[in-house]
């Protein structure tokens, strides 16, 4: 396409002469205009097609309500709330029995998860990294702001 | 003032600072008032819409694939929208008629011209480019005072190549008779 033949419209005197009209130009606040047109935040081009949930994020909730229904079919309910309602004159001591009990019915459900050293150093890794990339990613944004 | 290439704003904005617009619309905002303003022949309108290209441009960025240069996208944008600004079908061009044209010599053009003022010529060439149909207007300025190429013209125009050329070979002769007539009957 760049070798088009332009022989016969070529004409320099032209060019010369067309060139010395009137420039046209927009008003000096013309960019302020527009930008005030365009959404500055949450309507990027980008944010309309995103979605609400972030696809870690319905991870995390499906996580959260399995280890919930788990919780629950795995707790013998009955003898701790049969242990709150009885009426005895050692309400105090029952009431220490109550919550010891419910932090071991607690931990028993959960006692099939062993967290070996390796496991709670990749969970802790998890961690900084993902806090590191939000750190970063804000330290990216306020850069290219500070460049606009 | 100068700029990135273009596709480094469009990145920025893709990842949702919006402010890389203003350079977007800072670089290229002559071009397209000038288009819009050839084509509406009214300032005022002529910024509307060249306002009006610049947001439906932004909202449509993320349909912007690269197949063709950003700024052949843009100005395709405001052709079409300052065209349907005017609220009529894109004009045919005006049948220009030949023989009556081939009745003068370029250098002769050329030697009258160059005998006026260069204020006289100024104010001649506005006048006769004023009244060129707006279509023929946009083709001579696009070619001759921006020195865009043939085909970011067809791109821009949707016109073919070919029909780009044959258009600004017509225009130029009818430039050069209405040059010589100006000047002779003034």
């Amino acid at each position: 396409m760049n070798n088009i033949n332009t022989e016969h419209i070529d004409d320099d005197f032209l060019k010369k002469l067309v060139g010395q009209t009137k420039e046209e130009t927009p008003s000096a606040d013309f960019t302020s205009r527009v930008m005030a047109c365009i959404p500055q935040t949450a309507a990027t081009p980008e944010s309309i097609d995103k979605p609400m949930v972030k696809p870690w994020q319905w991870l995390l909730l499906v996580a959260a309500f399995a280890g919930i229904v788990y919780f629950i079919y795995s707790v013998d309910f009955g003898s701790f709330f049969n242990l709150v309602a009885t009426d005895s004159p050692e309400g105090q001591v029952n009431y220490l029995k109550t919550v010891t009990s419910a932090m071991q019915i607690f931990s028993q459900a959960f006692s099939a998860f062993k967290f070996t050293n390796i496991s709670l150093m990749v969970v802790i890794s998890l961690v900084a990294l993902y806090f590191g990339d939000r750190f970063l990613k804000g330290r990216a944004t306020e850069a290219n702001q500070n460049f606009a | 003032m100068t700029f990135r290439e273009d596709q480094f704003y469009i990145n920025r904005i893709l990842q949702g600072d919006s402010s890389a617009y203003a350079a977007i619309v800072d670089k290229h905002k002559e071009m397209v008032f000038t288009i819009a303003v050839k084509i509406v022949r009214n300032q005022q309108d002529a910024e509307e819409v060249a306002q009006d290209v610049f947001v439906k441009a932004f909202h449509a960025l993320a349909t912007f694939k690269g197949d063709a240069k950003f700024s052949t996208w843009l100005y395709r944008i405001a052709y079409n929208t300052a065209i349907s600004a005017t609220r009529r079908k894109k004009p045919d061009f005006t049948v220009i008629d030949d023989k009556m044209i081939d009745n003068y010599t370029t250098d002769e053009v050329i030697r009258l011209v160059n005998e006026q003022s260069v204020d006289e010529q100024i104010d001649a060439m506005n006048r006769l480019m004023d009244k060129l149909p707006e279509d023929e207007n946009l083709l001579l300025t696009l070619f001759y005072k921006k020195e865009r190429s043939i085909e970011e013209i067809s791109g821009i125009t949707g016109l073919s190549a070919s029909n780009v050329k044959v258009k600004l070979y017509r225009i130029r002769k009818k430039m050069y008779l209405d040059l010589q007539q100006c000047f002779q009957i003034s």
